[in-house]
């Protein structure tokens, strides 16, 4: 009696669990799925399936430059705005936590504004402010650029702060430096890289919601500067199976953007990424011998010999 | 002079008028010798330890090592390397570049570096993990990692606060050997701060008793224990019995006129100098050199080896311990029993 219980009872769980797996997916993929085939219909209307299929929407979307530019638009606002935030965000959020911790609470109230201030909120005023004046930016992307990095510093603050504690930073600080490394050296070799995994969990974050805002790239810069949404909220009304195309193709390049982060974020100062927990040994040797390149000149941090 | 010389050392935390950290603390250390500070929680050890190392800032007094004076110098141009309880280990690095890290700030060629590290994995007999990452060990091996990458360096003054403190007992006991070993084979000068006892007295050249950012006594683990100075220091170490002078007199109340006259305020009686029988026997003919006294047991616990007996004599409650051979037969809680204690094993204390 009890030993055929428990196969029974993990049967049954093992059940539930594919049951949730399966309702998530489709929750998740099924309107993909419909997306992507409503993009690549050529005529439906009484049937399940299309009746004829066609690469059209697509070819004219890829050949429409402005969609092209409106792609190219959003990468840069977003990279100026992400690659602004990180050079300032990780000295600050390091400094702050290692040196002065009792500041550590004006970051935080700071990293809440964000959530205090509603977009179009925001978004007036800051028109109003820099309209005029000695900063007349209004209409520019900088303004976009700075509302984005405002927009972004919960995520980057949330990130950095939260790798910094898991390693007990201030402790490896006064390794280092009891090992004699300078200050610069500390930061360079031992609490940058072990920021990395918690900096690209907040960038890939912070860039999937920068490319898909909508309401303050329309506000502030609006068809000066279209972004990717600006394009897609203007082309929708088109035709759907073109608004679809526009969908899954932006799917899709968000997917390899946020591929190459991941793998650049690996890849970068040699840092070593929570999912490596899991993985045999080997894989770490692997790890250690694809990045000898990324070291900086002058001092290499990787090791000369494997065993 | 001494090789590491502490001079009236004194660190106060948050306003100056408060009780101090450290309070005009002044040690000398000779090199190639290995000192344990010992003290209860809160008394200073790792504040000290991190105002030699530059982590702290000094408030009074001054440091020196090997006749340099260390109190306003840059923590990486100190020459001293520190082990944590926890390890510190960079987690970014395997356990290769963990260890070559102190050489690459150096600023060693490439080829001696190899040669440093490769030596320190034999010193630690962890040659076979070095491609490993630090989470990938156990914490007695992280520790004998971290142990070596403050080796391969060459501090002049090698200091490890609590190192064997988060490891579990049969680990500890390895790796006390292991240090001590290493340390005596490198000549290394070295402070170690803990507060397990056994640690300190099987481990150390020499033993500081700190309490409340002073030093009590100092003295070689002999010494601590066969001579504590003051109540504190019987106390802390080896479960000394503590009795005043008006308890002394109690205790030498058989011995009519000659139980006047204890001078020191205080005694110290090891537990192990008491001699327990039961009342009835040999009654009346306890040596003349040694105290006797009646008592009831009130506790009898076995600690292996030995059994601790607490025995209640009037209001005063006294510690003795037994060994615990089979066939030597145990006195039960309640059972009246004589004990007796040799004069000289009353340690005076001052204070
Ligand atoms: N950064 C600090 N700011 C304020 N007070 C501190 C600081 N560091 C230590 N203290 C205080 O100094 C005293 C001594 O601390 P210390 O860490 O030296 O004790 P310890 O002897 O190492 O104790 P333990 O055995 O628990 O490690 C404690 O009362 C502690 O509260
Ligand atoms: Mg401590």
């Amino acid at each position: 009696m009890l030993k055929s219980n428990k196969p029974r009872g993990r049967r049954s769980a093992g059940r539930f669990h594919r049951i949730v797996w399966a309702i998530l997916i489709i929750y998740l993929v099924l309107p993909l799925v419909a997306t992507l085939l409503y993009a690549l219909a050529g005529n439906w209307q009484t049937t399940i399936l299309p009746e004829s299929w066609t690469l059209k929407w697509f070819q004219d979307l890829l050949h429409d430059s402005r969609f092209t530019e409106a792609f190219v638009r959003s990468i840069v606002v977003c990279g100026i705005s992400l690659i602004v935030s990180t050079a300032v965000m990780v000295p600050t959020v390091i400094i702050v936590v290692l040196e002065f911790p009792k500041w550590e609470k004006v970051l935080n109230m700071l990293a809440l504004i964000p959530y205090a201030v509603p977009g179009v909120v925001a978004a007036v005023g800051l028109i109003r402010l820099y309209s005029s004046g000695p900063l007349a930016i209004s209409g520019t992307i900088w303004l976009l650029c700075g509302a984005y990095f405002v927009v972004v510093l919960p995520f980057m603050y949330q990130g950095i702060r939260n790798s910094l504690r898991s390693v007990n930073a201030v402790m490896l600080q006064d390794a280092a430096m009891l090992l004699g490394a300078g200050r610069w050296q500390a930061f360079r070799y031992v609490l940058l890289p072990n920021v990395m995994p918690g900096l690209t969990v907040s960038l890939l974050l912070s860039f999937a919601v920068l490319f898909g805002e909508f309401v303050l790239a329309n506000l502030l810069v609006g068809g000066q500067y279209e972004t990717i949404q600006i394009y897609l909220y203007r082309r929708q009304g088109e035709s759907g199976h073109l608004s679809s195309a526009v969908s899954i193709t932006y799917f899709v390049l968000v997917a390899i953007i946020s591929g190459v982060m991941l793998r650049l974020g690996k890849r970068v100062l040699n840092a070593p990424s929570p999912a490596d927990d899991d993985k045999p040994a080997t894989g770490n040797k692997k790890g250690r011998g694809a990045s000898p390149g990324t070291a900086a000149p002058g001092i290499t941090l990787q090791g000369g010999q494997e065993s | 002079m001494s090789y590491v010389e502490f001079e009236r050392v004194s660190k106060y935390f948050g306003n100056a008028g408060g009780a101090p950290v450290l309070d005009a603390l002044s040690l000398g250390v000779e090199k190639g010798e290995f000192v344990t500070l010992l003290g209860p929680s809160g008394c200073g050890k790792s504040t000290l330890l991190r105002c030699v190392a530059g982590l702290t800032e000094i408030d009074e007094g001054r440091v020196r090592l090997d006749g340099v004076d260390l109190t306003n110098m840059a923590p990486k141009k100190r020459n001293v390397g520190m082990v944590f309880q926890s390890y510190a280990l960079f987690p970014n690095m395997t356990v290769y570049d963990n260890v070559a890290f102190g050489l690459k700030m150096k600023g060693m060629a490439r080829a001696e570096i190899e040669r440093t590290v490769k030596r320190m994995l034999e010193i630690i007999d962890m040659s076979e993990k070095s491609g490993q990452y630090p989470h990938r060990l156990s914490g007695g091996q992280q520790q004998r990692v971290a142990l070596a990458r403050s080796l391969a360096v060459q501090p002049k003054l090698m200091m490890m606060d609590e190192p064997l403190s988060a490891l579990d007992a049969k680990i500890r006991k390895m790796l006390r050997v292991e240090i001590r070993r290493i340390q005596q084979e490198l000549g290394m000068t070295t402070l170690f701060v803990t507060h397990d006892q056994e640690e300190a007295l099987t481990m150390s050249d020499r033993i500081c008793i700190m309490n409340q950012g002073r030093i009590e006594q100092t003295g070689t683990p002999e010494e601590i224990y066969a001579r504590p100075k003051t109540a504190f220091v019987a106390r802390f170490i080896g479960n000394y019995n503590v009795l005043s002078a008006e308890e002394m007199a109690v205790i030498g109340r058989t011995q009519s006129a000659s139980a006047a006259g204890f001078e020191p305020e205080a005694y110290a009686i090891r537990p192990e100098a008491v001699r327990i029988s039961a009342a009835d026997d040999g009654s009346g003919d306890s040596p003349a050199d040694a105290y006797s006294m009646d008592g009831t047991v009130s506790d009898c616990t076995s600690l292996g080896a030995l059994l601790r007996y607490t025995v209640q004599v009037g209001n005063l409650s006294i510690t003795t311990d037994e060994l615990n051979a089979p066939a030597s037969s145990r006195h039960a809680a309640g059972a009246r029993v004589r004990l007796e204690v040799d004069r000289n094993a009353c340690v005076p204390l001052q204070g």
